[in-house]
């Protein structure tokens, strides 16, 4: 059986006046119907370009190349007219800032009823209805208010709730939230989070989680991407991913995460020197610099993402470290 | 640095009085401006050496708090003292003084830093304004001296901030705070603009500066953890008011009021066995505005103990015991309910 996203060789480079600044440079990531799989990195990773090439929204000066099938069906490449199609009804996206996403002059009703009617060619008077029940099942409060209010009327937490509800209109098979929670105040951001918990129980929906949070995704991921310089360099099932990382990258950032039981004797394991802001043109691994387990061949020779023999996790490195139980 | 603050190097450095802080807005502009209680009744002191961590969400004062303690907005009620003297904004020769003995980091590491001015001159700039008398090479020694301190080489003095990323910014930025010996410094959400890994770098960084320099540092921050790492004790606010103040230890350990324990629990846990069995559910609602906060205990629309009197009489900060100060009328009902789950 296929995947329902797959992934393949993609790249998303940007036009400067110094020519093509690539910002994803080969990238392979299958997405299963039903799983969640985190897409962690820091800044210049080049988590969310993936993602806004395979939904068609990168910037003017970004081009993508390489392959994003949903059900088999080429995304990249095709006109906006045939992706609208696609966009909405299959797959939906949320990003950081919902008011980038939210048209400001309509009601939040207005907004969500407009796609079912689209997508789902409901009458205006059942569209409303079904506005009012998502709304409810993202747990707004006095719902029914709500969608006679305009956007700025709402609280940034309750924004990215209404953006939950507007993706979830269409029953989609893929979600994609893009730095969900970053905006807001942590007990906003643990509430949204568990919004998503439950809503992964409730629906056979995929959910993919793009990140800088490392913490915040182990409750809720089934498998986790780790990026760096515009490529997984690591890829696990989550349980695998924390308790035995093997890139020196994931490992580095899993302790450099304060903790609410980390000694406080001991500084933080800070990761040394500073994430890249694209990746260069050097030969060699795009961590040797920052990397304390780096060897000769390290700084010549681009380690590739080689899956292990179990065929569940995989590492981009020359010396990765043992699959000992790392504290 | 005179002589009187040597002698209560073991003392209290800052003292904060029942602090309040009002803004007037305008809703729209036939309204009539309505007070907004940005603070209100906020009382702590600060140690010589120690540092004191300030959290809450949006909305809860923290960086109004700092900008009071600066002298850059002026408190409606209450007093603020400074090696025991009180301060006032009108006097400004004791002004001057107060600012060379307390500085401050700001969260924009690039924004805070001039875009036209080398780092030689940004981080020189205090010494020039309060040390008139040091020539231009003894300024260069010092910001040399200071560089060197936060981890950034000499090379850099004469480059501009473009050319640096976040986290070098914010070592400038700290350097520039630090160049004076103040004994006071105000960190305002210093590593929320960074990556995570560049995080932990400057947190050791100003962990170890605090030990070098013996600097009482306020490090007002969002996230729990990061302060559980920096703070010998931690001040609580919601919506203005303080909900809890205690050593460290004792507030991530026995924390009392609701409020604190949502926060504690909001924090995802970076351990997936653990994540998923975590049993408790957020909590709910979100922090009302500081135009129209509820009456009674701010915190009771969302707090799950509140019961009638939570709901009209707001409970005054009171000793849990020790240095642990809660504003809860509930907390020792709470307290004992925890201990008998346990």
């Amino acid at each position: 059986m296929s995947a329902l996203l797959g992934i393949h060789d993609l790249r998303v480079a940007f036009q400067s006046h110094s020519g093509p600044v690539p910002a994803v440079d080969g990238v392979d990531l299958e997405v299963e119907a039903g799983e969640c799989v985190a897409v962690v990195g820091e800044s210049g990773s080049g988590k969310s370009q993936l993602f806004h090439a395979v939904m068609g929204v990168l910037p003017a000066g970004g081009r993508a190349s390489g392959s994003a099938r949903l059900r088999g069906q080429e995304l990249l490449g095709r006109p906006a007219s045939e992706l609208n199609r696609v966009r909405g009804a299959e797959i939906a996206m949320i990003f950081q800032d919902p008011m980038t996403s939210l048209t400001p002059h309509l009601t939040i009703g207005k907004q969500i009823s407009e796609v079912l009617q689209r997508h789902r060619g409901l009458s205006a008077g059942a569209a409303r209805a079904r506005a009012l029940e998502l709304l409810e099942r993202v747990h707004i409060g006095a719902a029914a208010q709500r969608l006679g209010q305009y956007p700025h009327e709402l609280s940034g937490g309750m924004r990215q709730r209404a953006m939950v509800a507007m993706a979830l209109a269409c029953e989609p098979a893929l979600l994609v939230a893009d730095e969900p929670t970053t905006a807001l105040d942590v007990t906003i951001q643990a509430q949204l989070l568990e919004l998503f918990r439950e809503l992964r129980r409730a629906t056979k929906m995929a959910l993919i989680l793009i990140t800088h949070d490392l913490g915040a995704v182990a409750g809720l991921a089934d498998r986790v991407a780790v990026m760096y310089a515009g490529r997984i360099v690591e890829l696990a099932p989550v349980e695998e991913l924390f308790a035995r990382p093997r890139h020196p990258y994931t490992s580095g950032l899993l302790g450099a995460i304060p903790r609410l039981d980390t000694p406080l004797e001991r500084d933080l394991a800070a990761i040394p020197g500073q994430p890249p802001l694209h990746r260069s043109a050097a030969p060699g691994c795009a961590f040797v610099s920052r990397c304390a387990r780096a060897l000769a061949r390290c700084a010549s020779d681009d380690p590739m993402l080689e899956m292990a023999a179990d065929g569940r996790r995989a590492v981009a490195c020359h010396n990765p470290l043992a699959g000992a139980h790392c504290a | 640095m005179n002589r009187q603050a040597t002698r209560d190097a073991k003392g209290t450095l800052l003292s904060v009085e029942q602090l309040s802080v009002t803004y007037a807005v305008r809703r729209g502009w036939l309204r009539a401006a309505s007070d907004l209680v940005a603070l209100k009744d906020v009382s702590f002191e600060l140690r010589a050496g120690e540092t004191l961590g300030i959290v809450g969400e949006s909305g809860c004062g923290k960086s109004t708090l700092a900008r009071a303690i600066l002298q850059l907005v002026a408190p409606s009620q209450g007093a603020i003292s400074w090696l025991g003297q009180p301060l006032h904004a009108d006097s400004r020769d004791a002004l001057r003084k107060l600012r060379a003995g307390m500085q401050i980091v700001f969260q924009d590491p690039l924004a805070s830093l001039d875009p036209r001015m080398t780092v030689l001159e940004i981080v020189s700039e205090p010494l020039r304004e309060f040390r008139p008398e040091l020539t231009r090479a003894a300024r260069a020694r010092a910001v040399g001296a200071m560089l060197a301190r936060v981890g950034l080489s000499a090379e850099v003095m004469e480059r501009y901030p473009h050319e640096f990323s976040g986290g070098q910014c914010q070592r400038i930025g700290i350097a520039r705070a630090l160049v004076l010996e103040p004994r006071l410094l105000v960190c305002d959400e210093p590593v929320s603009a960074l990556d995570v890994s560049v995080q932990a770098q400057i947190v050791n960084l100003l962990r170890r500066l605090q030990r070098e320099l013996g600097l009482s540092m306020l490090f007002i921050s969002h996230n729990l953890a990061l302060v559980r790492h920096l703070s010998q004790r931690v001040l609580v606010l919601y919506l203005g008011r303080v909900m809890e103040l205690a050593a460290r230890d004792e507030l991530f350990q026995a924390a009392r009021h609701p409020y604190t324990q949502a926060l504690l629990d909001a924090i995802p846990v970076p351990d997936p066995a653990r994540a998923r069995e975590r049993a408790t559910s957020p909590v709910i609602g979100e922090v009302p505005s500081p135009i129209d906060p509820p009456s009674g205990c701010v915190f009771h629309t969302r707090c799950t103990w509140a019961q009638a009197r939570c709901t009209s009489e707001e409970p005054m900060l009171e000793v849990v015991g020790g240095e642990h100060h809660v504003a809860c009328w509930r907390w020792r009902e709470i307290a004992a309910t925890r201990s008998e789950s346990e």
